[in-house]
């Protein structure tokens, strides 16, 4: 993890909500979105991400190592994903192979946007059926377009772990595209 | 990118490692072209590049969707869970967790009972050795019987208003005084009376300047080296000044 998001949760720990206020602008998009490749929703996509937010400020005190914020962080996001999971299957009201709400057919103007917004979400729905590793690092590497190097310290993890995941996570998401 | 890679025609595997670190930014346009020439030279790299590259495609256009509509809330709750109210740390901690308090007040009990236990083990086990104890040494320990006596004798004169006479000071100090109490308890010392010094060797008793008006007593241990020198050399000696 960067110096500044352990400086950041440093002061967070201690009270500073402006300092996790920019933790959760800098991360928003990245929980929200690797929610959404596993629930298939966006609104609760985000209702995780929120939720994951409150759940870890709340925890922060507990936090050891605040270089290790992130991998904390995506493994609150991750239990609260799967209880949201379990509880969609109790209720039989949608399972998590079923489309989400912005795959059914639109009746949207701007026939383009649809199109690509469809793309989007499909290949959002691959991602999201590739191991939870490639999945970070496709959405650190392309949805905060961090280096592999960033991405490595992020994750304490070696640069070359990181490329060689990276170049897997492409090849498999391109399995999944053209076999659906 | 090497020269080695720039100048030679790259093997597949060389390609694979390649587009790899073409993820990231530093390919350089050297190695940009020696990639592209291999991927014209040879079309299994080229479908696996373009495979990649489509996912790539696929990748960035999912994201830049996300990144559009995934917008942090600026009304995020986080005081909703108690936040902002870092949990206390050191002794404070146990004062906020009763369980936690009682947990360590009984650690800290048996960590003091063990410790005591230990101590008490090695004090008697270091006693029976001789090193430590009030009957450490045999010098130590005529010492204090020394003052022992000296006291009683001390006692004596006040209530008869003269010293015993040596020949008779044990069984004069074995009698009691007005109170009832012995001048010297014979069940204190071992063998009881006379009073033996550290090393089992009997005390010597003088009363010096006899003819004053104040005489005064000396009591003599012939010391360690079992040799009566009168106190001087290693005898211990106590008395009136």
């Amino acid at each position: 993890m960067e110096n500044g998001d352990a400086k950041l949760v440093i002061l967070a720990q201690r009270g500073d909500r402006e300092a996790y206020r920019t933790l959760v602008g800098k991360y928003w998009r990245v929980l929200s979105a690797l929610a959404y490749q596993t629930i298939g929703d966006r609104e609760e996509a985000e209702d995780v991400a929120q939720e994951a937010f409150i759940r870890a400020f709340a925890a922060l005190p507990r936090l050891k190592d605040p270089r290790k914020f992130f991998p904390w962080l995506l493994a609150i996001m991750r239990r609260i994903s799967l209880d949201r999971i379990r509880a969609r299957r109790r209720r039989r009201t949608q399972s998590l192979g079923d489309l989400p709400e912005e795959i059914q057919p639109s009746t949207g103007s701007d026939l383009e946007a649809v199109e690509e917004r469809d793309e989007a979400i499909a290949a959002l729905r691959a991602i999201g059926r590739l191991p939870e590793r490639d999945r970070i690092v496709l959405t650190l590497r392309y949805l905060l377009e961090y280096e592999p190097h960033r991405i490595a310290e992020i994750l304490d993890e070696p640069d070359g772990t990181i490329r060689n995941r990276i170049f897997r996570a492409l090849h498999r998401l391109r399995r999944l595209l053209d076999h659906g | 990118m090497d020269d080695r890679r720039r100048d030679a025609p790259l093997a597949c595997g060389e390609v694979d490692a390649i587009i790899r670190e073409a993820l990231g930014p530093e390919t350089d346009a050297a190695g940009r072209q020696a990639i592209e020439a291999h991927l014209r030279a040879c079309g299994r790299c080229a479908r696996r590049y373009e495979g990649i590259l489509e996912a790539d495609r696929a990748a960035a256009t999912a994201f830049r969707w996300a990144r559009e509509t995934f917008r942090p809330r600026e009304d995020l709750p986080i005081e909703r869970a108690g936040a902002f109210a870092p949990l206390p740390r050191g002794p404070f901690v146990l004062a906020r967790r009763p369980l936690n308090a009682i947990l360590a007040l009984a650690g800290i009990f048996i960590l003091c009972a063990l410790a005591m236990w230990l101590a008490y083990f090695a004090y008697r086990f270091l006693s029976e050795k001789g090193h430590v104890g009030p009957d450490a040494s045999p010098a130590r320990v005529t010492r204090v019987r020394l003052r022992i006596v000296a006291a009683a004798l001390v006692r004596y004169r006040i209530e008869h208003g003269a010293l015993p006479e040596p020949s008779i000071v044990w069984r004069e100090l074995a009698t009691r005084d007005r109170d009832g109490d012995p001048f010297l308890d014979p069940a204190s010392f071992s063998p009881g009376l006379p009073v033996r010094d550290g090393f089992g060797r009997p005390i010597r008793y003088e009363v010096v300047d006899e003819t004053s008006r104040a005489p005064r007593f000396r009591l003599i241990s012939s010391g360690p080296n079992a040799s009566d020198e009168s106190g001087g050399g290693d005898d211990i000696v106590e008395g009136e000044r």
